[in-house]
């Protein structure tokens, strides 16, 4: 163990005195407080619209609850609260879709509104996770990329080696303090883009949003270990350091920008899905459909005051719940294919550890793909409980035709709109699936990095010191 | 003499790990990229066809003036393998409807916002990235590497002037990387036209050569900082470091800050405030026509049979003559108002639209100082996948929504009963005495009879054969060259100022 020690302090101290860490450092702090001020910006806005949004809602359902008819069939919209740790992980919080317009019948495909500027150039957050993965592996790799051929070349190694230093503790110890060099800017980057932020931006973090954001940075050194260790074999494995670098900076661009840019393009061919004017096309032919099955047949209908409720009027009710369940299942089905499509998106880009690292960060910050199939799976709850609400309340009233969910047959009745049931999001909390997946993706990094330091054992144990 | 030093030099860089290695992956990335593209293209060109057909198909069977609503359509280029630029970010095709004037695109790799969660990599990116990467590392140790050999002196000691050094230097440089560079198009190419369904056309080899152009002014700007460094500094290492972090800026933290600064530092109005000012005109809208059908005599709501579709189409059957007459009026002043009131709503759109262009005008500006973005914002433009060329299709398809209106304007479209009704004038009514008419009692096989009649009747379609179609005739390779000019002079004077530079430095660089 003290070998180890002695390694890691040496390493680390000419780290630490390095004009390449130093430069990454400036950059990384740089970047993190800069994010941190435009994170705290953009998240007050967020809030101050979701919250005029929501408003809003609450006005139209006081507007229609003089009938319980009305507010129950009403058109409403559930909305997407804005994340708090969007600074850690981005996550597409602003182009991802927030909002899911449904009615008590059927909830519609989830659509985007608002957000970032569709004109603008194709960027990245700098959110922690865009550091890490682009700008701090980067500097791991011009940290390590001569940490053994570099002393190879100075002939350090061959003075090394002649000491009873075993080379597994070797290894560890440059692999340590690689790793605890780049802890250094990544933490204080964290420290102070958190300060600005409460400081800044108003954000109050609860406990189980410094766990997580605790367990992001855990599997940050996870990610960042990893190419601590490809710096390493490389090292070992090249005779110049100045061809190990070339071969670094070559392997960095295919897994950090080459292969994620590779996901999306791959997805779009290899999971096809229909046009928008296509689906558009399947949901306005459903009616019609419908309406050739009841050929023949009185579907006529009428408001209530008009005539009294017969016969037809029940089968208009049937008929029209028959073209919301099949609207339904095409507007599901459409909604799988595009979650299908992203989930293989994401497969290919998790064949870097790039990609695996953005998804545990998404998974673990409740952002991504998991917040959207949370977010749809939600407002169905709150569809079903709406459906119920009408359904008890529309018993209590003699009056009323019991046809359920159709405006002009329902209970004419006031409502108190304060017990309308509305689609509300619990703050924080839920999300469990998220956090454990997200561990789940740390431990794939941990299981990577394992076999990279295996891989570095084996070679740098053939490696000719001289 | 000079040729003597450029093809030592030449020799020297080609023998290197660095141009092999770099070498052997951008033709791997290129090969990946053209073939991933090439396939993409196909499927975008399959779905503009589609979309073409479904467009013919549906206009052969409009039966009244509120069904017409055309799609237009932007075919893609299959350029977009070597820039996608904008083109799967703003949608290719736009329906067109007298309610409202153009304002936003879909379809064209819009289909699935999800994806937006991951971003792309594209021809023109393997240049920048790796190719750009090249050029640093030929060039970070041009100087100081051969001052830390020892060679530097000896070539100095002969009758040879510092500016020939630095002029085979910088030749040298650009002629290696622009073999990469070549092998990497012409794969590309190749692939291209394999797997894509047509050609290239003569404007789009023109093209493609302004877009090599444009990637050799490029690589020509980062060797000159390469060089520059090199001459700047004593050890090659230190060079090497600076020149890293350089090239990390300028691919990859300045396009994406700037994008992310503008996106907050610009102010742009909110979406939800536009929507609220829009919805705010709708109702006005919407109060004038009930005001209007307010005035008119009582409608005879019994016994006609309308269905109503999306985006205010319409078609009502077998109704009485005062239902018709009712309808026609109200229709009458329905479309008059929609139309008015699409103007207003499209001014405060369009007022929207500039400055979300403003915005993305300054992330563009701020990103300038990137060599690679530069490049990227270029080739864009030569691509066609610009913002500049998407304007260009929004504004066709408000012109064609124009012709539209005119064409059925001339029609008489909008103030006659054929806007709503294909029952010809002496259509028998369902219900022919509303005053002894029981609901309960309706002959409901009569009436299911009758509309099956009027669905089978041909005769009710509108011939539409002279309908205008829409015609998009994409900018020309001079007026794309015109709108890259201001970058292309950027990048140009930044090559004269870093080449300059370098002479400066390199003269008075101690050689010892």
């Amino acid at each position: 163990m003290n070998t180890t020690r002695v390694i890691l302090t040496c390493a680390l101290k000419e780290y630490l005195a390095s004009f390449r860490l130093l430069l990454g450092f400036i950059i990384v702090v740089f970047l993190m407080a800069s994010g941190a001020l435009i994170y705290s910006l953009r998240y007050q806005q967020e809030i101050l619209e979701y919250r005029g949004v929501l408003a809003d809602l609450d006005d139209r359902i006081r507007k229609e609850s003089q009938s319980l008819a009305g507010v129950v069939t009403m058109g409403l919209e559930a909305y997407r609260r804005p994340s708090v740790l969007q600074f850690v992980v981005d996550g597409g919080e602003e182009t991802l879709p927030n909002r899911i317009p449904y009615t008590v019948n059927l909830w519609m495909s989830p659509a985007r509104e608002g957000g970032v500027n569709y004109m603008l150039p194709p960027f990245e957050g700098l959110d922690w996770d865009f550091i890490v993965r682009v700008i701090l592996s980067f500097v791991a790799i011009a940290l390590t990329y001569d940490a053994v051929s570099g002393e190879r070349e100075r002939g350090i190694l061959r003075l090394i080696m002649a000491n009873p230093v075993p080379r597994d503790k070797f290894l560890t110890g440059k692999l340590l303090a690689g790793l605890i060099a780049l802890c250094i800017p990544l933490l204080l980057g964290a420290l102070i883009s958190v300060a600005i932020l409460t400081l800044f931006g108003g954000i109050r973090l609860a406990g189980g949003d410094l766990i997580r954001l605790l367990i992001h940075l855990l599997t940050s050194a996870a990610y960042l270990s990893l190419f601590v260790l490809l710096g390493l074999i490389v090292s070992i494995l090249a005779r110049r350091s100045a061809s190990s670098l070339v071969l670094l900076l070559l392997i960095w661009v295919c897994l950090v920008v080459a292969i994620p840019g590779m996901a999306r393009p791959l997805a779009t061919i290899a999971r096809e899905i229909p046009s928008r004017q296509e689906f558009d096309d399947e949901v306005s032919q459903i009616f019609n459909d419908v309406l050739k099955e009841y050929e023949g047949k009185d579907v006529s209908h009428a408001p209530l005051n008009v005539a009294p409720i017969d016969e037809s009027e029940f089968r208009w009710a049937e008929m029209m719940d028959k073209v919301d369940e099949r609207e339904q299942e095409v507007v599901d089905h459409y909604w799988m294919m595009k979650m299908g499509q992203a989930a293989f998106a994401r497969k290919i880009a998790m064949i870097s550890p790039a990609g695996l690292y953005q998804r545990a960060g998404q998974d673990l910050t409740n952002s991504g793909l998991v917040r959207q199939e949370e977010f749809a799976r939600s407002v169905k709850t709150s569809r079903e409980a709406l459906a119920s609400f009408g359904r008890e309340m529309d018993a209590k009233d003699p009056a009323s035709p019991h046809i359920l969910y159709r405006p002009w047959y329902m209970s004419q009745r006031p409502v108190d709109p304060d017990i309308v049931p509305r689609y509300r999001e619990e703050v924080g909390g839920g999300g469990g699936k998220g956090l454990s997946q997200g561990l789940v993706g740390a431990l794939w990094l941990l299981s990577e990095a394992l076999v990279l330091f295996v891989i570095a054992h084996v070679a740098f144990l053939r490696s000719d010191v001289r | 003499m000079l040729r003597e030093s450029i093809q030592k030099e030449i020799r020297q860089h080609l023998l290197t790990t660095r141009f092999v290695t770099c070498l052997a992956l951008s033709l791997l990335l290129v090969v990946f990229g053209a073939l991933v593209g090439s396939q993409e293209h196909r499927q975008r060109l399959e779905e503009h066809g589609k979309l073409a057909s479904v467009e013919r198909e549906k206009l052969s069977d409009i039966r009244v003036y509120s069904h017409i609503k055309p799609v237009a359509s932007r075919k893609p280029t299959p350029l977009a393998v070597f820039n996608r630029g904008h083109s799967d970010r703003v949608g290719s095709s736009v329906a067109i409807s007298h309610r409202s004037v153009p304002f936003l695109a879909t379809g064209g790799g819009l289909e699935n916002e999800l994806l937006t969660l991951f971003p792309t990599f594209d021809l023109i990116d393997v240049v920048c990235y790796v190719l750009g990467l090249l050029a640093l590392l030929l060039s970070f140790d041009a100087i100081s590497g051969e001052r830390e050999n020892g060679t530097l002196r000896l070539i100095m000691a002969n009758a040879v002037s510092r500016g020939r050094i630095a002029w085979a230097k910088y030749l040298s440089g650009i002629i290696t990387l622009f073999i990469p560079l070549l092998l990497g198009f012409l794969v590309a190419l190749l692939l291209l036209n394999i797997y894509s369904p047509i050609g290239l056309t003569g404007e789009e080899w023109l093209r493609v050569l302004l877009i090599v152009a444009t990637a050799v002014l490029y690589l020509s700007a980062m060797y000159l900082v390469g060089l520059c460094l090199s001459a700047l500094t004593r050890r090659s290492s230190t060079a090497l470091m600076i020149s890293m972090l350089v090239w990390l800026m300028f691919v990859l933290v300045i396009p994406n800050l700037s994008g992310f600064l503008a996106s907050q530092a610009v102010e742009v109005e909110t979406t939800r405030s536009l929507q609220l000012k829009k919805a705010s005109l709708e109702e006005e809208a919407a109060h004038l026509v009930s005001q209007y059908e307010s005035g008119l005599p009582p409608s005879q709501v019994m016994g006609d049979l309308s269905i109503y579709g999306v985006d205010g189409e319409v078609l009502v059957r077998l109704g009485r003559p005062e239902r018709y007459a009712w309808l026609n009026d109200s229709y009458t002043y329905l479309n008059r108002t929609e139309l008015r009131y699409a103007d207003r709503i499209w001014d405060i759109r369009r007022d929207h639209l500039h400055r979300l262009a403003r915005q993305s005008a300054r992330a563009y500006d701020f990103s300038g100082i990137s060599p690679a973005f530069m490049a990227d914002a270029i080739t864009q433009k030569l691509a066609g996948t610009s913002l500049e060329d998407h304007e260009d299709f929004m504004e066709a398809t408000r012109t064609y929504r124009g012709e539209i209106i005119s064409y059925i304007e001339a029609r008489g479209g909008f103030d006659t009963r054929r806007w709503f009704t294909d029952d010809p004038p002496d259509q028998k009514a369902l219900v022919l005495d509303p005053e002894t008419f029981d609901r309960n009692r309706m002959d409901m096989e009569r009436a299911w009879a009758m509309l099956a009649a009027a669905e089978q009747d041909r005769s009710r379609i509108l011939n539409l054969s002279d309908m205008p179609w829409f015609r998009f005739y994409p900018a020309t390779v001079f007026e794309s060259v015109g709108r890259a000019s201001g970058d292309l002079a950027s990048l140009a004077g930044l090559n004269i100022f870093l080449f300059v530079f370098f002479l400066w430095a390199f003269s008075r660089y101690d050689c010892r």
